[in-house]
């Protein structure tokens, strides 16, 4: 079986969820906790992936042709 | 909140994932978070081939992750080039793992780009418009440097791997 091994504190782990629910022992924070996977920047990764989602969305409804009632 | 994401990489037969890695160093071992010093490509070689994915731990409350995007940012050193499997168009489906050598891998030549893609070059569920909508990770992304005899150890460039959330 594929082991799991977490990349900050070396803990190894048998399954994924495993590894997604321990607290690490180096930040002592969880696995799914932003600044343990993406470390100080967390924030502005962050703001900016939401910010490309929001921009994307208003660019597709901008584009999506204006729909007409059928006669 | 918004989503928590990390990078995956898979190493040796067994397919060990190493989660959250620290850097994509590029070498002529098998290993995450490689010692470039202590491993360095035979010049006229390729390094060891990188499998690594872009995982959403948690969704943090968005819908949706997608338009996943990875490239490069710096020149390599000498006359080396640096190949994968990331692609914008005619993608392949989802590339298969396999245990890392310093061979070419089939599927695995395309140019890493050297600046932000126009759309998406790393696939979800074998697919540049998939998306995630709960936890999981995107296709593999395989790459690989591919060195000249001439060149020489030491050049040091960026990563970069790029996703929108959606709210």
């Amino acid at each position: 079986m594929a082991k799991h091994i977490c990349g900050v504190g070396g803990e190894e782990f048998a399954s994924e969820q495993e590894y997604v629910d321990h607290v690490c022992t180096r930040t002592n924070l969880k696995a799914t906790h932003p600044f343990h996977a993406m470390g100080p920047d967390f924030e502005e990764i962050q703001r900016g992936a939401v910010q490309r989602g929001k921009d994307r969305v208003e660019r597709e409804k901008a584009e999506k042709p204006h729909g007409k009632p059928n006669a | 909140m918004a989503a928590t994401v990390e990078i995956d990489e898979a190493n040796g037969a067994g397919q060990t994932l190493t989660h959250n890695i620290s850097n994509t160093n590029m070498g002529n071992t098998d290993a995450a978070n490689l010692d470039p010093v202590a491993n360095p490509i035979t010049p006229g070689n390729r390094s060891f081939v990188k499998y690594q994915k872009i995982h959403v731990t948690a969704m943090g409350g968005s819908s949706k992750i997608d338009n996943l995007k990875v490239w490069r940012t710096g020149a390599l050193g000498g006359a080396a080039t640096h190949v994968t499997n990331a692609r914008t168009a005619s993608y392949g489906g989802a590339i298969t793992y396999a245990t890392p050598t310093t061979s070419a891998v089939t599927g695995v030549d395309q140019a890493m780009p050297t600046a932000e893609p126009g759309s998406a070059n790393v696939g979800i569920s074998g697919s540049l418009s998939g998306s995630l909508t709960g936890t999981g990770s995107s296709d593999y992304i395989a790459h690989q440097i591919v060195t000249n005899a001439a060149d020489t150890a030491g050049s040091t460039s960026t990563m970069n791997y790029q996703y929108d959330e959606t709210a």
